[in-house]
């Protein structure tokens, strides 16, 4: 069940947050920075259902910290490393991370904001990518219909804030 | 009793990762620095990877193991890869006091600075005081 935030319930609750429900990375542990963000708490249950049946937190998190500080420094540079991040054509403005690690192949999905004139990414949500016997519900485009809403809320919070 | 809320953040931190580095942390560290000098000296180079893997004298896949940033590659390799593309390699070994096995470290105290610590002996004596 999606996680809807409203306009009304936004309120700055320190450095940590960007705006209301757009904080700062915390899961599986604090990443360090000052351009990424992501949609709480539906980041990190998105991504908590994925690590914490792997049995590989530490492993996983090796490899998004990996692509958070790739991110961090590169910013909207980072596609032309294609092994990590993905910008499919058929999908406009919105972006995957992608981890693999043995069996899974995990996908993050983000959007690049502009907030106060300063540019930030955001992440929005997580999937794991299925070979296409599940590609209803374990593909890209699944995935970005059900973050659409979420992604929906964030413009126009963001919209409404310049 | 304790009713006091606890914020989404202060929930998490029970679940997380601990903040002392693992080895893991240190692979993945490691691997981050070595594949993306490799996939920068390729860009910065316009080299595709099999034109680079000509270069340093391997197969494509693995410059394409190489850029993932979670191959276990020797030291050996690193060293041939390296000699090829003119860069030394060195490393930096930084000894943590505060989580040497040997130094029991107060409850409260700040391990960053490092300033309240109790030696092994000293704490021997303080139990055998008590």
């Amino acid at each position: 069940m999606l996680q809807l935030f409203h306009i009304s319930n936004i309120i700055d609750i320190g450095s940590d947050d960007l705006k209301g429900n757009i904080q700062k990375i915390v899961y599986p542990k604090e990443f360090k920075g000052d351009y990424i963000f992501a949609v709480e708490p539906y980041f990190t249950d998105a991504l908590k259902g994925i690590i914490d049946k792997s049995g590989r937190k530490e492993n996983i998190w090796g490899m998004f910290n990996q692509r958070l500080r790739y991110l961090e420094d590169n910013k909207t540079l980072v596609f032309a490393r294609s092994q990590w991040f993905e910008n499919p054509v058929k999908i406009k403005n919105i972006y995957f991370m992608k981890i693999k690690d043995k069996d899974l192949n995990i996908r993050i999905s983000f959007v690049f904001h502009t907030y106060n004139n300063k540019e930030y990414a955001v992440l929005v949500s997580a999937f794991t990518e299925t070979k296409k016997s599940n590609a209803k519900t374990n593909s890209h485009s699944s995935h970005v219909a059900t973050i659409r809403p979420v992604i929906d809320n964030i413009e126009e919070m963001f919209k409404n804030e310049q | 009793m304790n009713n006091k809320l606890m914020s989404y953040k202060d929930m998490l931190s029970t679940e997380t990762i601990g903040e002392i580095s693992s080895n893991i942390d240190m692979f993945y560290n490691l691997s981050y620095k070595l594949s993306t000098y490799i996939f920068d000296y390729r860009i910065n180079h316009k080299l595709s990877q099999k034109d680079f893997a000509k270069t340093i004298g391997v197969k494509q896949a693995m410059v394409s193991k190489l850029e993932s940033g979670d191959y276990n590659i020797s030291l050996e390799s690193i060293c041939n890869v390296m000699a090829k593309l003119n860069t030394k390699v060195d490393f930096n070994f930084q000894f943590n006091e505060a989580q040497d096995p040997n130094v029991l470290l107060d409850d409260k105290a700040d391990r960053s600075t490092n300033t309240n610590y109790v030696s092994f002996d000293e704490c021997k004596k303080l139990a055998s005081a008590s």
